[in-house]
């Protein structure tokens, strides 16, 4: 298998469906290119509607596969869906958010080109739902940005593609709001920094992600939680060459 | 100015520079510039113009611009729009008509269109398309840029306590942080010291030689205040100490109300110290208690405070577990010079004895009044005044009887080689003030309000002559003669309050209580609960 895709549902009822219908086309753009790719889909707490629509998904093969958890955490779900997979290759999606037909193909060439030292990303976010927006993310081998933003700013996103060894070295930490830690993304992607991973880009691929009023982003910033303890933080002295850009 | 110049400073300003600017162009740019900077770089949600924040944000912004505006330098705007822009800033509705065919490359049209195939709703229509603006990660590099320089100066990764303080100078609870850090310096390996406030801190010299001290006033007070407290909450958490104990520090309050819940979490123990309520100008309670406490309640170990009365009040306002909330009386040193300056029979001059801050706090008016009330009696006024009570100072200086000394060392020095009759105490709110436990060291009768914080701790008919209204100079006339016509009654009550003192203010007890502390917050530190095992029974019932 080269590619496992975890993603993880909750209550995104025919949002889930809508999702995995479009999945389909990415999948099969790659598989037309010669790459092997699994679905494994962490059912989180999901409700019936939702639990349903996936479960009896068309898209959903026999080899995919389906696991049905009560973690209630993004974090821990995606762990698990990680300990399943079995391809060289992990790509992190949401359940209510698409993706461009050419997202998994052009992340792995990504990946490879970068000797499987990165962790790849789609080239823009397009926001769409309450606020309407393109974002270009952050690509370190073109852009500088400045690590010491990252106090304050996370700069990547949580779509996410690497080998996954390197899922399962660093894996994602519990959000655990109730004791104040969130931003389970904004944490792990800063942990792959410190492990000395790049972030970059698939050129010519988007996350079409679906902004609502209320997100688990902006309950983390209302609520006052902040991301966890990192190595990140602990060697401020590296953040410059961290930072550097190759070419 | 030219406007490179202007759009320099302002982005100077962005940064937390603000050097070269006058303090009144500085604190003018600083309103306008920190709002909607902070606004568009310190939260992650995002500006929409439909709903009511969205609107109130820009709103904010074009004061802002307005400003600019009155300044002739409206043709770098769109400079400064770049330099503000990276939250998910809508452009302003002129430039976002039309689609931006920089913003959507072909294949994302194509993906549009597939995708509008199962949700018809995002088809890539140019009214849709309209709707995008460009956005980017934002770059605020300035916390990120402080937190490394601090994290720079310190000599390990790891402490096993924090202590937080505003600064180290001359005053009462400034002794307080010192004994707090000598005593975990005597307790623990890796103790830091954190001051936060801007000022120089002259007292960092007697700080125990062990203890680590990071100043993060100057740097910090060049960021806004989100970003202040983001610097110290991550240092907090990335240098993981099993305890912090907040004592008198706004930023380190504020970081302890906000994200107490994470540093818990993150193993530590969070310590408070509050000696007072402080009192603002219309007379309502203000302070770190009244402010910070509802908030921080919930992740606080411990309360400390340095006199009984406060710990009941505390309890009984804030719902406080009463076997949290520890009355930990300071010490003072045992060997000063008790009663060598207790009064005389003498039947020349009689001397009284002020020494204090001259802020408002510590009702200067009062003095006068009562100085000037009282012109057979020498007043000795020690302590220098504020911007606010310059003028006050001066009509002291102004009579006869008053002697202003200025700024004093220690209280020793003044005692040292001059007899007093009485010490006078004013004040408007207060925990139990150190000059008090130094004055009845120097075996003074004491007059002062003791319905005010923790006097009462200390001062009693017994052991001094309380004052019943805090604002009234004819009480403090009365109690002043009262120890003129007797001085033989005024050294038995200042004896019974030295009694007291070295009882109860001393070394060991300190030690005794901070122990017992350590104990009750699970810090594995065993020290034989002595001397305030009856306060701590008081405080239980």
């Amino acid at each position: 298998m080269d590619i496992s895709v975890v993603v993880t549902f909750h209550n995104e009822n025919l949002l889930a469906h809508w999702m995995l219908n479009m999945f389909a086309r990415t999948r099969g753009h790659a598989e037309r290119q010669g790459l092997r790719v699994e679905m494994i889909c962490v059912l989180d707490s999901a409700n019936e509607d939702t639990t349903r629509i996936v479960t009896n998904h068309d898209t959903l093969r026999a080899t995919d596969t389906v696991i049905p958890v009560t973690n209630r955490d993004q974090a821990v779900s995606r762990n698990d869906g990680i300990r399943l997979a079995k391809g060289a290759y992990i790509a992190i999606v949401d359940g209510d958010d698409y993706y461009s037909e050419a997202w998994l193909m052009n992340a792995h060439g990504r990946a490879r080109e970068m000797s499987d030292k990165a962790i790849v990303h789609p080239e823009y976010i397009v926001s769409f739902g309450t606020v309407h927006s393109v974002r270009r993310v952050i690509d370190q081998e073109r852009d500088h940005y400045p690590l010491a933003s990252c106090l304050k700013i996370h700069p990547w996103v949580s779509t996410a593609f690497a080998p996954t060894e390197i899922f399962r070295d660093i894996p994602y930490h519990t959000r655990n709001t109730q004791a104040g830690f969130g931003y389970e993304d904004w944490h792990w992607n800063l942990e792959v920094v410190s492990a000395g991973y790049r972030h970059v880009t698939a050129r010519g691929t988007a996350l079409y992600y679906r902004r609502k009023a209320v997100s688990m982003l902006t309950q983390d910033t209302h609520r006052g939680v902040t991301i966890r303890p990192t190595g990140f933080f602990r060697r401020p002295d590296k953040w410059a060459k961290w930072a550097e850009v190759s070419r | 100015m030219g406007a490179a110049a202007w759009q320099y400073r302002l982005q100077r300003i962005g940064l937390g520079v603000t050097r070269g600017l006058s303090s009144k162009a500085r604190a003018r740019w600083l309103t306008t510039f920190y709002g909607a900077y902070q606004v568009l770089l310190g939260r992650g949600e995002a500006l929409t113009w439909g709903d009511t924040a969205g609107r109130q944000k820009i709103s904010r912004l074009r004061g802002f611009y307005r400003v600019a505006r009155l300044h002739g330098q409206r043709h770098i705007l769109p400079g400064v729009w770049r330099y503000l822009e990276g939250d998910a800033v809508p452009m302003p509705a002129t430039a976002a008509r039309g689609i931006d065919p920089s913003l959507f490359p072909s294949w994302m049209i194509g993906d549009l269109k597939a995708i509008a195939e199962v949700e018809p709703a995002l088809y890539p229509s140019p009214d849709f398309l309209a709707c995008f603006h460009r956005w980017q990660a934002p770059v605020n590099s300035a916390p990120g840029e402080v937190y490394a320089a601090l994290w720079g100066q310190l000599k390990t990764s790891h402490y096993d306590v924090i202590v937080m303080a505003p600064w180290l100078r001359e005053g009462g609870a400034d002794k307080g942080v010192l004994q707090y850090t000598d005593h975990y310096a005597n307790t623990f390996e890796r103790v830091l010291l954190i001051t936060t406030r801007p000022e120089t801190s002259p007292w960092v010299t007697r700080v125990a030689p062990s203890v680590e001290v990071l100043e993060t006033g100057r740097v910090l007070s060049h960021l806004p205040p989100e970003d202040q407290i983001a610097v110290v909450l991550r240092l907090l958490l990335e240098l993981s100490p099993a305890l912090v104990h907040v004592v008198q520090s706004d930023i380190g309050w504020r970081v302890i109300s906000g994200f107490g819940g994470a540093i818990r979490a993150n193993g530590a123990k969070i310590l408070v110290s509050s000696f007072a309520h402080e009192l603002n100008g219309s007379g309502r309670k203000a302070g770190y208690a009244a402010t910070y406490l509802p908030a921080a309640r919930e992740h606080l170990n411990g309360v400390l405070t340095d006199n009984i009365p406060f710990a009941h009040q505390l309890i009984r306002e804030f719902a406080l577990r009463p076997e949290t909330v520890w009355p930990v009386h300071f010490w003072v040193d045992e060997t000063s010079r008790a009663m060598t300056t207790a009064p005389t029979d003498r039947a020349d001059t009689k001397h009284v004895l002020w020494a204090s801050r001259v802020c408002l706090q510590k009702r200067p008016d009062l003095l006068l009044g009562i100085a000037t009330a009282m012109p057979d009696i020498l007043f000795d006024v020690y302590g220098s005044p504020d911007n606010e009570t310059a003028t006050l100072y001066r009509k002291l200086q102004r009579l006869e009887n008053v002697h202003a000394h200025g700024i004093y060392g220690n209280f020793d020095e003044i005692v040292r080689d001059k007899r007093f009759d009485a010490f006078l105490y004013t004040t408007d709110s207060d925990g139990l003030p150190n000059v008090l436990l130094e004055a009845t060291m120097a075996g003074l009768p004491i007059v002062c309000p003791t319905h005010i914080g923790g006097i009462r701790d200390l001062v009693s008919q017994d052991t001094g002559y309380p004052v019943a209204d805090a604002g009234c100079i004819g009480d403090y006339v009365t109690a002043l003669r009262e120890i003129l016509a007797n001085p033989e009654e005024a050294r038995r009550r200042a004896e019974n309050a030295l009694a007291v003192c070295r009882t109860r203010h001393t070394k060991s007890a300190f030690l005794a209580s901070m122990g017992a502390v350590m104990v009750s917050v699970g810090m594995t530190h065993d020290v034989p609960r002595l001397a305030t095992n009856q306060d701590r029974r008081s405080i239980a019932s």
